[in-house]
């Protein structure tokens, strides 16, 4: 199935994305310390974001330090799940010439789209970030 | 479709849409039969200029992206805070067309069903 020129630049961006978050990722575990960019969210407003602490999550995941993952920011856990098959997914697709990741990606999407979907997501990501800023304040 | 009502459309929606696919745009609306005019009327676009604000306020969340309608950029765009905020920063600039690309797509849908 031909891939047309949307597509592409949609695949190349998610991997572009993924690759990223592995830099991001490698720099961090070599040098902990002096990296940081920082949360322009927290520079601003001096609360954390939903996302703070995912960066700390991911690398406990990698030493396989499940509970700290999950303290740190359990969205973590999310992203090392993507990170680890969307490159795949990306790559299947692209030597087999379909366009299932695409196909896929709408279809999760137009789930998130519905009420009953959303509500609970908004909810579990609000939790989350007041458990944040209990955290980190 | 009537020129008059093609006109009414382009004037008062002008800003929902890129500069250079507005003649497209007017050129399809015109080759289009009469009956699509009750789907176009009551179509709601987003507002480049609200996506713009959205994102200045609230791009490390993502918000921008969700009012657009690009739910999965969105989700990706929280987990990450902003992709290091560099996505975010990017944002500014991109949220625009983004949003008038959708905005297409939408008078796009309507026109083709």
């Amino acid at each position: 199935m031909k891939i047309s020129m949307a597509k592409k630049k949609f695949y190349f961006f998610i991997f572009a994305v993924c690759m990223a978050g592995y830099v991001w990722v490698i720099l961090n575990t070599f040098y902990y310390s002096s990296i940081h960019i920082g949360c322009l969210f927290h520079k601003i407003t001096h609360i954390p974001c939903p996302a703070c602490g995912s960066t700390r999550s991911v690398l406990s995941l990698l030493n396989g330090d499940f509970s700290n993952a999950f303290y740190a920011n359990p969205f973590g856990y999310i992203i090392c799940i993507s990170m680890i098959i969307l490159p795949l997914w990306i790559l299947f697709d692209w030597i087999s010439q379909k366009d299932s990741f695409i196909r896929a990606y709408k279809n999760i999407e137009s789930l998130f789209k519905r009420k009953y979907i959303a509500a609970p997501a908004i909810v579990l990501v609000l939790i989350n970030w007041i458990w944040n800023i209990f955290k980190y304040t | 479709m009537n020129a008059q009502k093609v006109d009414t459309f382009i004037m008062s929606n002008c800003k929902y849409f890129d500069t250079y696919q507005l003649a497209a745009i007017k050129q399809q609306l015109l080759d289009s039969p009469e009956e699509k005019w009750d789907r176009i009327q009551f179509l709601q676009f987003k507002d480049p200029t609200i996506a713009l604000i959205i994102s200045l306020l609230g791009g490390s969340l993502g918000i921008d992206r969700f009012f657009i309608g690009d739910v999965g950029l969105g989700i990706a765009k929280l987990l990450t805070c902003g992709g290091l905020t560099i996505w975010a920063i990017v944002d500014l600039f991109l949220i625009m067309s983004a949003a008038k690309e959708k905005n297409l797509q939408a008078l796009q849908e309507a026109l083709i069903y």
